[in-house]
């Protein structure tokens, strides 16, 4: 039996119930109240699971843009394709990292395993710092370049539009890949270069059919 | 008190606006150059010669004492400025990275005033890191290694009195 101070009732789960009456059963009742207390905030804690069904955007990371392992005598240049080519100005390539395209898969989640085909269109905004200073090495991001349609060349701060036509699954994606030139000026030493390279999204509409 | 809910489906329209941001990275390595400088030449030292026999001068990289064979001998006690040393060189470049050499097989050094030519083969390196690849070194964790060399002069037989000198090229790269 449960006290109304405790306000059990109107719990849900009727296992859920019978379970905390068990553990309260050998409480004292203001260790009741504490429990209660505990349980209904789990349970306000559970809510969040209601919001997953909410439709949601993703960005997921499949591989960072890698320039490699390089020397440079002054400056130089290095550029990576979407494809993964490289070339090079003024660069002696080594053994170490290998260059590779950046790669993120955008999803689209309705929240629900409704069949009605959607067309999903999201933004995507690349964000990146003009250029960054390691020790004795400046670096600078341009010329990025993905392989979504339409979109060859962009710059940081533009808004790429992805559509996601014809959705009929819980989960839509679409995977790219981001190339860029990374230019770099050497006044002493090595160094690892690590430069932000952010993506947002935003759904900006998801219309039934 | 109870709830109310209250549902309002619009056909054909979902709210728009979830976001989502993702950071990534680009990441580049930038090796510094590696360089080499000449520390110390390669000297044979002065030499004397029974001229009528010939002989050759074998110097090691590990700094051990000049070996004199046949007709050949030091003309100079050791430590003097005239006598044999094995050449050096400094590198300096990239922490820990491993580099590689190129050195000529056969070197070959000319006369001043006779304009004859003499050989030095069997060059030899040694380097601090004590690579034990030949032809290979590392650099040390402040990017900086020393590299000894090496070889044998052959004096032929009649060989006349001279001073003989060349350059000894070497290449060194990052591997």
């Amino acid at each position: 039996m449960v006290s109304n101070e405790l306000v059990l009732p109107e719990m849900p789960a009727i296992a859920m119930d019978m379970s905390i009456e068990r553990i309260l059963s050998f409480a004292t009742l203001p260790l009741r109240r504490l429990v209660a207390t505990c349980v209904l905030g789990s349970l306000c804690l559970a809510a969040p699971g209601a919001e997953a069904r909410t439709p949601e955007v993703r960005i997921v990371r499949n591989a960072d843009l890698s320039f490699g392992t390089f020397m440079v005598f002054g400056s130089g240049s290095r550029s990576v394709t979407v494809s993964g080519l490289v070339s090079d100005q003024a660069i002696v390539p080594l053994e170490g990292s290998l260059a590779r395209p950046a790669s993120f898969t955008v999803e689209y989640d309705r929240g629900n395993e409704s069949r009605h085909s959607l067309d999903i269109a999201v933004e995507l905004v690349l964000m990146a710092p003009a250029q960054v200073r390691t020790g004795g090495v400046e670096a600078k991001l341009s010329a990025f370049e993905t392989d979504l349609p339409g979109h060859l060349n962009v710059r940081a701060g533009e808004v790429v539009r992805i559509d996601l036509a014809n959705c009929r699954s819980r989960i839509c994606s679409r995977q790219f890949n981001i190339g860029a030139r990374l230019d770099v000026v050497r006044q002493f030493g090595g160094a690892d270069i690590v430069i932000p390279l952010d993506i947002d999204a935003r759904v900006i509409s998801a219309e039934r059919q | 008190m109870a709830g109310l809910a209250v549902v309002i489906a619009m056909p054909g329209v979902c709210v728009a606006g979830p976001k989502a941001t993702e950071a990534g990275r680009a990441s580049a390595t930038v090796v510094e150059p590696i360089r080499a400088a000449p520390l110390q030449d390669l000297s044979f030292g002065s030499v004397t010669l029974r001229t009528a026999e010939g002989g050759s001068v074998e110097i090691s990289p590990d700094g051990s004492a000049p070996q004199y064979r046949d007709g050949s001998g030091p003309a100079c006690p050791p430590e003097s400025q005239c006598a044999a040393r094995r050449g050096s060189f400094e590198f300096r470049g990239e922490p820990n990275r491993t580099y590689r050499l190129e050195l000529p097989d056969l070197l070959e050094v000319r006369g001043i005033v006779t304009g004859a030519t003499l050989l030095v083969g069997g060059i030899t390196t040694r380097s601090d890191s004590g690579s034990g690849q030949p032809g290979t070194g590392q650099l040390d964790t402040a990017g900086r290694d020393i590299l000894f060399v090496g070889g044998t002069l052959e004096l032929p037989a009649g060989t006349a009195a001279d001073r003989f000198r060349a350059n000894l090229p070497i290449t060194v790269s990052y591997d």
